[in-house]
């Protein structure tokens, strides 16, 4: 071990200690490894310095520097991407960290509306409306790191909560937003204040010309860095129960799931499916496992819907679980089993393999990758670095299926990470290539996602990514552009 | 030596729990995050990362750097967030308290200890205490309580009980000796636990003082250790075993656990009602690095008069008191006071009129800040508020 006595500071060092403060500023060697990775095994880029704003104005501010110093910026809220971070130039890249940028701004109970500065926690935000008897539709994972703007800007759809499954992603709940362009200019979206002059309150995304909202949704940050979000919340439901089904094939499981998501209303709020290999963490004799959770406001509701979801399954061939089994639904219907991303290290190093699939296509894909992800697991000997995959469906709305494969493996040995990291990256190929959708925005999707645009579209992108970012200073690179 | 851990840094998620600002259970995870910069290098993910760079040969230690491990607590909040657990050995798998431990030690190696510690570990190493004092104070001790030198139970003041709060140190052999424990006494045979030189990355030191405990408890022929600090408690419990690579011949228990065993047993008699309400705070090395929770707890409640009233943050999810095992305290006194205010803060919207604590050092760090900003409190250490009501 050597002893590093003296460093340069970053060439904006300075200039970027005045906007934000030296409090807030930071080049140290050790304090830049800190934010070289996400929480993805994707090899991590070192940026040049970090900086925390604590206004729009910073924000606004250090894209200006940025701009006139053709320095490239990486926004990033809690780090919990799971894809890899935005590369940048390293070396030479600020990142803004947004988690200053933390303030829950306005519950309006009336317009049933929160603003809160995009770096509030997801979780904070969520605690804050439960404790007012409201919810709104965030994200189930990983709830306690992600920021509420990176969260918007990192996942496809804005986000996915636990009810996102019969209301859609969060994308359909965001009013708008405050987003600091790639030039520095402040701009609000969603035709409410600031983008009317003469409208004083409510948003209406459709309202007052197109729907720009929707561009800084899934967009890892690139077009703007959102600062301030509003987004409609919801009296929180009274009632709740679960429901746990067991099945003996695939085909038994997705035969209930497929008639289930075709019902109108859902009879469910939330419903997860999950292979033997994922039910071996908390069953014995592991089986295909249906997870039912049925929210409402009142309890004949819920026990009508519950009831439905029961005569499905039961003549999809399902057994009622036990009550242990209905806990574990509860688990899933809460986000209580996905929130505590923390003890996912338990089960070993991961990687989750993600993504959104028609309901028609599902069996076949299912079948597809869980050999394709088989067949690479022989070949590279995964299972020698202890490595184990658990399959997880979900039905989204009426004609979708996210679908994951969650690998893990025991060994951290550089090899190993390297060789699960060459599966991770052919499944992103192949699934794009099968014209699926990656749920994440980060670096190595958006780039295998920005590959496969038509050649009119992807011309549309760089023509709107030119436009707003001339300099092309956030997210280099991003999409390939 | 950071290198033991390697298998453990690498574990690390990064799925940053341990920087959640707000859930159902803690406002805030990371108290030294809240006040300071807020980078990552200031809570458990990014002091983790920290240590994967060295251990790449990406970056390596620097007075920097050094600084900003002397500012970790060792609390252990974002390790009872985490929640990971070690598959090989039930241990928590991501344990950044003692991540940050190994690299304050690897930094010694490299003569970057800050000098305040060096200070602090040569003075320990001189007079076998923390602050400097002769160990003949702890011969009066003995000879005032006429404490025998070998015995089944052995009390273990600790260098707080005898230099600091002399009456938390009389009020717990009181209260053994009212209970019928016939304590002794090590007296200048004692040596400082070496929580702080532990803690602080100087192991040699540690260990010097913990094998000369031991060796000095044996010979006493002690069965049952008790002491009133929760570092010495943990120290001697948890750390020992770790030092010698083997179990401990004797038990070790804190006071509120003896206490709490009498209280169950019908056994605690009181002869005082103290009418106040009073609030209690979790040391971390009795709480989340002991997982001694419920003992003080049944033993304030036992008490005739006694309202107790939980801070928002209690258990598990307690705030440290901003100590840092006197290590932030001496090398960041800005922050750690930031961190005792926001408990002292906690403490006075419960209403209670007394904050209570079962580990010396809590307490003095919690009536220092406390009585800086005048708050409306009286700091009493349990055993005190035990050995009132007990008419001792």
């Amino acid at each position: 071990m050597n002893v590093v006595r003296v460093k340069e500071h970053h060439p904006l060092y300075s200039e970027l200690s005045v906007i934000v403060g030296s409090k807030y500023t930071t080049d140290s060697d050790f304090a830049v490894w800190a934010y070289s990775r996400d929480s993805s095994p994707v090899p991590g880029k070192v940026p040049g310095i970090i900086v925390r704003p604590g206004s729009t104005e910073e924000v606004s501010e250090i894209i200006k520097l940025a701009n006139i110093t053709h320095t490239p910026v990486i926004p990033r809220g809690g780090g919990a991407s799971i894809f890899g971070f935005p590369a940048g130039i390293p070396g030479r890249s600020i990142v803004i960290d947004t988690t200053r940028l933390d303030k829950l701004i306005e519950i309006n109970e009336e317009n049933m509306t929160v603003t809160a500065e995009a770096g509030i926690g997801v979780c904070e935000l969520g605690t804050k409306l439960t404790e007012k008897g409201y919810y709104a539709n965030l994200v189930w994972a990983p709830y306690y790191a992600d920021t509420l703007g990176g969260l918007i800007g990192g996942v496809m759809g804005g986000g996915w909560s636990t009810r996102t499954q019969v209301v859609g992603p969060n994308a359909n709940h965001i009013l708008g937003m405050k987003v600091v362009t790639p030039t520095g200019g402040i701009i609000q979206t969603g035709g409410g204040p600031g983008t009317n002059v003469h409208r004083k309150t409510t948003f209406m995304r459709d309202g007052g010309g197109p729907d720009t909202t929707g561009l800084f949704i899934g967009d890892g940050g690139t077009f703007g860095i959102k600062t301030e979000i509003t987004l409609s919340i919801y009296p929180l439901e009274t009632v709740a129960k679960p429901r746990g089904f067991l099945f003996k094939s695939f085909d038994d499981i997705w035969s209930a799931i497929s008639k289930l998501m075709a019902i109108e209303p859902f009879p469910y709020t939330n419903l997860v499916g999950l292979a033997p290999n994922a039910t071996a963490l908390f069953m014995s004799d592991p089986c295909w496992v249906l997870l039912c959770y049925t929210r409402g406001y009142e309890e004949e509701e819920v026990t009508t819907k519950i009831k439905v979801v029961d005569e499905v399954c039961k003549a999809a061939g399902g057994e009622l679980g036990s009550e242990a089994i209905h806990m574990q639904a509860s688990a899933a219907g809460t986000g209580e089993m996905y929130r505590e991303m923390g003890k996912l290290a338990s089960i070993g190093m991961w990687v989750f393999l993600e993504t959104h699939v028609p309901k028609e296509d599902l069996p076949r894909l299912f079948n597809k990758y869980a050999e394709l992800i088989d067949q690479r697991f022989e070949e590279k000997g995964i299972k020698e670095y202890g490595g184990i995959r658990m399959d997880v469906m979900l039905p989204v709305g009426h004609g979708e299926c996210y679908l994951s494969t969650n690998v893990y493996w025991q060994v951290n040995v550089p090899e190993a990470r390297k060789k699960v990291m060459e599966i991770a990256d052919e499944f992103v190929n192949v699934t794009i290539n099968d014209g699926l959708f990656a749920t994440t925005a980060q670096r190595i999707p958006a780039g295998v996602t920005g590959a496969n645009w038509s050649p009119s579209y992807y011309e549309f992108m760089r023509t709107l990514k030119r436009a707003m970012d001339p300099n092309n200073i956030i997210n280099p690179g991003h999409w390939g552009l | 030596m950071l290198e033991k851990y390697r298998y453990n840094v690498a574990r690390c998620a990064r799925c940053g729990i341990c920087r959640a600002k707000y859930s159902e259970k803690v406002h805030y995870v990371c108290p030294v995050r809240e006040h300071t910069g807020g980078f990552e290098h200031y809570f458990s993910r990014g002091r983790v990362a920290v240590a994967a760079g060295i251990l790449e040969g990406a970056i390596d230690y620097s007075p920097e750097l050094v600084d900003v491990l002397y500012t970790c607590l060792g609390c252990k909040s974002c390790v009872e967030q985490c929640g990971s657990v070690d598959m090989r050995n039930g241990k928590s798998l991501v344990d950044t308290a003692k991540i940050v431990r190994e690299m304050r030690e690897d930094a010694i190696a490299l003569g970057l200890e800050p000098k305040i510690m060096q200070e602090l570990h040569a003075t320990v190493s001189k007079t076998k205490n923390t602050f400097g004092g002769n160990l003949e104070e702890k011969n009066k001790l003995a000879k005032k309580f006429e404490l025998p030198e070998k015995g089944d139970t052995i009390f273990f003041s600790g260098c707080y009980g005898v230099y600091r709060d002399r009456k938390e140190a009389e009020a717990t052999i009181k209260i053994l000796k009212a209970t019928g424990a016939a304590p002794a006494y090590l007296a200048d045979k004692e040596w400082c636990c070496g929580v702080m030189e532990y803690w602080g990355g100087n192991t040699k030191v540690a260990r010097d003082m913990a094998l000369h405990n031991l060796e000095a408890l044996t010979t006493a022929g002690v069965k049952t250790l008790v002491t009133a600090c929760s570092g010495c408690l943990d120290t001697i419990k948890d750390i020992y075993p770790e030092i010698i690579e083997d179990k401990l011949p004797f038990k070790v228990i804190h006071i509120s656990e003896y206490l709490a065993d009498l209280v169950e047993k019908g056994e605690l008699k009181f002869t005082k009602e103290i009418n106040k309400t009073v609030t209690y705070h979790d040391p971390c090395h009795l709480g989340r690095h002991a997982r001694i929770f419920d003992a003080p707890r049944k033993v304030i409640e036992s008490i005739p008069g006694i309202t107790l009233k939980e801070m928002e943050r209690n258990r598990e999810a307690s705030g440290c008191c901003g100590s840092g095992i006197g290590a932030v305290r001496a090398l960041e006194p800005d922050l750690a006071l930031a961190i005792t205010n926001d408990r002292i803060k906690e403490a006075v919207a419960t209403g209670a009129e007394v904050l209570t604590s079962a580990c010396p050092m809590c307490v003095e760090q919690l009536t220092l800040a406390g009585r800086a900003s005048k708050a409306k409190l009286e700091y009493i250490n349990l055993p005190a508020l035990v050995a009132e009501a007990m008419g001792l």
